[in-house]
């Protein structure tokens, strides 16, 4: 046992059990939220966490009797750079595991035994070390105190401080950091001279170091495994996360994780949403598109050369910015987005029709992402649809995307019933679309049922012809018609349909 | 001696307290609604005012009670009256903000669906064109989804927490709807509910009367309702309308919170009306046309007879008086101020709760609103914490989840006897109250702050009268409500509960009273 301990140092160790007491448990903490983030059911999450940590903290306690009987000093510092390197790490590695593996949990609860573990050797280890200046009962009670202080400031600190400021990668860099320190701690109070130590805590406390200025793009990386595809452009916009990803011809758009689009079959959505209304109509002069910032519902109703005005409502200027000035991105829509015949305003759809200060629209596209929460739920309201009607000229045709008639069967009726009972006449329809599958939409009219004519359709379009047309109109037995209650604001039945439907097709 | 008193009082009272714009690490914001300037003019002694100005009648506040009392007396044609406001703008607890993000309620933030009694609701609300032909507007009533509450770590839909219940905590909560079932439908002899809104139209049989006696909690445990949860849920009943805990709340009024509002024959039964800026949306509806009949900035210091006349004393934000001679005053303001005002004695039995209540601007909506569960609702609402939570203003307004908005947060002061509450509440300055917001929210939203651009800080040391056991039914609280001739008394604490169909019915009960002593009876708003 090294004996070069110079006196008055025990008070150093103490802050050190306190330190490492801290680090322990935000490293547990980070488990946890970073699990009941990513997976849902904090509850669960966190008392698994709890659990798995606790016993490998019991295993490394056992254990810790055969650890560093000779040289419990530098047994401890390599401790501390273990637990540095491992707990640093944890965050980014559960990350990384979350977006490129299958295997998060095993990776999740595999890590927080090793760190659990290593963190339950520590104390007895601290406490064989210290046993020298203190009377056994007075060496339990001061060490126990100082770690249950220790997970007491972790467990303020943590919610009020350190996940706010420094959010969980850096946290968990931040504590290997401390981690580091204490190493550094012991081996200057017991001036150890092992050079193959200090060669490792600078190693260690290297790594850490570049871990966390490299944070930021560690996050991004891991964004990236999220998307089948290589990222080419993201941006946080005030209302949405938009990710384009960009496979040899195949762009792809992401808004908060959701796919928009592919560039490689997007011409039959919207070729079905704009052609299917436009084609009830003699002369389309006036359309207004509610959504579709993306400017290819645009791109296509700009075909129509009597179209004289197209006014385009859609939420978020970032993203209509986007489409109207990035250069590969105005190549899909066909830089619709800076034609002369049309209009932008970023408004809320739902706010805006409610006080339209436009004369009414020959056709109307209403082309909003599904309603898989009360907030988008509420386009897709009866009070909704009724406000749209001083919005549509006498005559006027009206088309909405109503999610999939076959994933989301009793979702699409819904709407297709709420559009209904908002006073239309409505003609149900649909399409395959290969990246998103059977596809349906609404086709409304005020006055005489709906109905469009193959002669009116532009002539050089990919998917609709005369012949696809009145197909779209057929629904075989698996998306028949099911009755449906009325989607209305104070009662969203439609958002509770959405997520079983669709929580149906995942769990399968 | 008591006209000190009351100017000291008065100094002490947080709409007082001064408005002291702050900024602090980039979070901006102050404490607010307070007339800063009345309390400083007010250390000097008070000129005596000139030559009254002679009104037909004066209306004393420009709360709820006293906008309602002045539309039902334009009703009948009255319209020689001026009204006398204390704040730069009418609405008293029905006030708003405006920011640039949203309006949002300062104080008052919904409206439930009228009970058939509410006769006075439901004629305003067909006036705004909120209630035609037997329907209400659909667009108006709080969309889904109304409620969540944080318990465990998670949000889940509705206020009673779920998670971690055991079943007999269910158990208890399925026996205690299923009684206030059975007191929803309980009529006496002559049809009367036991619980009305408004009050004035519940049963005065002696078994219901009874209940007054009796604290909430006393009557839970007599029911053998002791699930902590099952209290807590209670509670936050008693603590949302009335600011008190179960002890302080009396058993009439703790069943009335929740038997009382049973649709009114509208379904589903427990919609309401909220709007961004709450019911400041009635009070603009209310104030409409009174033009420069009101007079803001004027706080009311003494009320005296001279001769058949009254006459009202108010003093203006320079510190001037002037004073007005009415044939008729609407007394329109809370009750403790009689004694001040009016050279009553103290009145021991009208006790008020103090609230906190801040407007949280944000740039956007925190990430956090999203994990742990389920998105945003209107009310959320965090388990087992002093604040009651917090309404969102965008709820009715946007169809996105991110984006600005601004939130409420409320925070009644019922564990605590009101004198020391209200030290308490005015002792913390705007950093310690943000600390406070902040410290509360932020195990639910750790990045609340980020977004955080503005908190403003209203502290209401007298926001609610309190229903303690014995106040509902006593004497004393009826006999405050009677006129003397020439002043009538509008207040929803003379209701013995403060919300918005006690302040109306209250303001159009007076106005009614005036009416008839002149020999002009009317139609009576207050029935069908
Ligand atoms: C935090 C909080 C939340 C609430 N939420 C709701 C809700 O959601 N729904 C609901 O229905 N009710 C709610 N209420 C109850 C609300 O108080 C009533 O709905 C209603 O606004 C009360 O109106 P009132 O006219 O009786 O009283 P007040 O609003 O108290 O009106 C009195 C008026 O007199 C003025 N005044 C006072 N002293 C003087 C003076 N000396 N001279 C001149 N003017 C003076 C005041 O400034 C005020 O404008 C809430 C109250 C609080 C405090």
């Amino acid at each position: 046992m090294e004996n070069n301990e110079p006196p008055g140092s025990s008070g150093v160790l103490l802050i050190s059990v306190f330190l490492v007491a801290t680090c322990g448990l935000v490293y547990e903490l980070i488990a946890g939220a970073l699990a009941s983030y990513l997976l849902g059911d904090s509850v669960l999450q966190f008392s698994t966490i709890i659990g798995d940590y606790l016993f490998a903290m019991g295993v490394g306690s056992y254990l810790a009797q055969f650890v560093g009987r000779r040289q419990p000093a530098v047994a401890f510092a390599r401790l501390q750079n273990s637990i540095a390197f491992i707990g640093g790490f944890s965050a980014a590695a559960m990350h990384v595991a979350y977006s490129y593996s299958g295997g998060f949990r095993l990776v999740l609860y595999l890590l927080v035994f090793v760190v659990g573990l290593l963190v339950g050797v520590e104390i007895p280890l601290l406490m064989t070390i210290l046993k020298r200046n203190y009377s056994f009962r007075e060496l339990v009670s001061q060490v126990l105190a100082l770690d249950y202080l220790g997970a007491l400031l972790a467990s303020i600190l943590f919610p009020m401080l350190l996940i706010p400021y420094l959010g969980l990668i850096r946290t968990s860099f931040c504590c290997g950091l401390v981690n580091v320190a204490v190493a550094w701690i012991f081996m200057s109070v017991f001036r150890l001279r092992v050079p193959l130590l200090r060669l490792e805590t600078a190693v260690v406390g290297g790594l850490l170091l570049l871990g966390l200025a490299g944070s930021e793009r560690i996050t991004r990386w891991a964004e990236e495994g999220l998307y089948p595809d290589p990222i080419v452009l993201s941006r946080t916009t005030q209302y949405q996360r938009l990710v384009v990803t960009r496979k040899h011809q195949e762009v792809r758009l992401y808004l908060n994780g959701n796919l928009q689009f592919s560039s490689r079959d997007e011409y039959r959505y919207h070729e079905a949403l704009v052609h299917t209304p436009l084609s009830c109509l003699e002369k389309p002069r006036r359309v207004l598109i509610l959504g579709g910032g993306d400017g290819l519902a645009a791109r296509e109703v700009l075909r129509y050369p009597e179209v004289e005005q197209v006014l385009l409502v859609d939420l978020d200027p970032a993203m209509t910015s986007l489409f109207r000035d990035h250069q590969f991105l105005n190549r899909l829509n066909q830089h619709s987005l800076s034609d002369k015949r049309l209009r932008i305003l970023n408004a809320d759809a739902f706010v805006w029709v409610s006080e339209p200060r436009e004369a009414p629209f020959d056709a109307i596209l209403v082309d909003f992402p599904d309603p898989s929460n009360y907030a988008v739920g509420k386009l897709y309201t009866k009070t909704f649809y009724q406000r749209l009607h001083p919005l549509l000229a006498p005559g006027g045709a009206l088309s909405v995307q109503c999610t999939s008639p076959l994933f989301a069967r009793r979702s699409y009726w819904c709407i297709v019933e709420t559009i209904r009972a908002a006073g239309w006449q409505v003609s149900p329809y649909h399409l395959y679309v290969p990246s998103f599958g059977e596809w349906g939409f609404t086709l409304a009219t005020r006055e005489a049922p709906p109905h469009p004519e193959a002669r009116r359709l532009p002539r050089d379009l990919r998917y609709l012809d005369a012949a696809a047309l009145p197909d779209m109109f057929l629904f075989p037995a698996d998306m028949a018609a099911l009755p449906s209650p009325v989607n209305r604001l104070f009662d969203q039945v439609l958002v509770r349909y959405y997520e079983q439907d669709w929580r149906s097709i995942v769990d399968s | 001696m008591k006209r000190r008193l009351f100017l000291q009082g008065a100094l002490s009272l947080p709409w007082l307290a001064g408005c002291l714009s702050r900024s602090e690490g980039g979070l901006q914001g102050g404490i607010v609604g307070a007339n800063f300037w009345l309390g400083h003019r007010l250390r000097q002694p008070l000129p005596r005012a000139g030559t009254p100005r002679r009104v037909d009648v004066l209306i004393a506040g420009g709360g709820v009670a006293g906008l309602a009392a002045a539309w039902r007396l334009r009703q009948a044609g009255v319209e020689n009256f001026e009204l006398l406001e204390l704040e730069s703008e009418v609405g008293g607890n029905s006030r708003a903000a405006h920011y640039s993000e949203s309006a949002a309620p300062w104080a008052a933030h919904y409206l439930p669906v009228p009970t058939r009694e509410a006769t006075v609701v439901r004629r305003l609300l067909s006036e705004m064109g909120l209630l035609r032909g037997g329907r209400l507007e659909e667009a108006e009533l709080c969309h889904s989804n109304e409620e969540r509450v944080f318990v465990l770590g998670r949000w889940e839909e509705g206020i009673f927490p779920k998670a971690g219940a055991s079943s007999d905590d269910f158990r208890q909560l399925r026996e205690f709807e299923e009684h206030i079932r059975n007191w929803q439908k309980w009529r006496d002899a002559k049809g009367r509910k036991a619980f009305a809104i408004p009050v004035a139209w519940s049963s005065p049989e002696p078994e219901v009367r009874a209940l007054d006696q009796e604290n909430m909690a006393d009557y839970l445990t007599r029911h053998g309702w002791t699930s902590p949860r099952l209290r807590w849920y209670v509670e936050y009943g008693c603590r949302d309308d009335y600011g008190c805990s179960l002890q302080n709340t009396s058993a009439w009024a703790g069943l009335h919170y929740f038997a009382s509002r049973d649709g009114g024959g509208f379904e589903p039964k427990d919609m309401q009306f909220v709007w961004p800026e709450g019911n400041h949306r009635l009070v603009q509806h209310l104030a409409s046309g009174l033009g420069d009949r009101v007079r803001t900035g004027r706080l009311v210091t003494r009320i005296e007879a001279s001769g058949k006349r009254w006459v009202v004393e108010a003093c203006d934000r320079e510190g001037r008086m002037a004073s007005w001679s009415a044939a008729g005053v609407i007394f329109a303001l809370p009750t403790f101020l009689r004694p001040y005002l009016l050279k009553e004695p103290v009145r021991p039995a009208f006790s008020y709760a103090p609230w906190t209540v801040c407007n949280l601007v944000l740039e956007r909506l925190p990430e956090s609103v999203a994990a742990a569960g389920m998105a945003l609702s209107w009310d959320n609402v965090i388990y087992d914490s002093p604040g009651l939570g917090y309404v969102v203003a965008t709820h009715q307004t946007q169809s996105h989840l991110q984006g600005p908005s601004v939130w409420t947060y409320y925070r009644p002061w019922a564990e605590l006897e009101p004198a020391r509450a209200r030290q308490r509440m005015l002792a913390a300055d705007w950093s310690e109250v943000c600390q406070q917001v902040f410290a509360e929210l932020g195990p639910v939203h750790p990045d609340l702050r980020e977004v955080c651009r503005r908190l403003e800080v209203m502290q209401l040391g007298h926001a609610m009268v309190r229903p303690s056991p014995g106040f509902l039914w006593s004497s004393e609280r009826r006999e405050a409500a009677l006129p003397q001739p020439g002043l009538y008394y509008a207040h929803s604490d003379l209701s013995g509960l403060s919300i918005f169909e006690e302040a109306s019915y209250q303001g159009v009960r007076a106005a009614q009273e005036l009416l008839a002593e002149r020999g002009r009876k009317g139609e009576d708003f207050l029935r069908e």
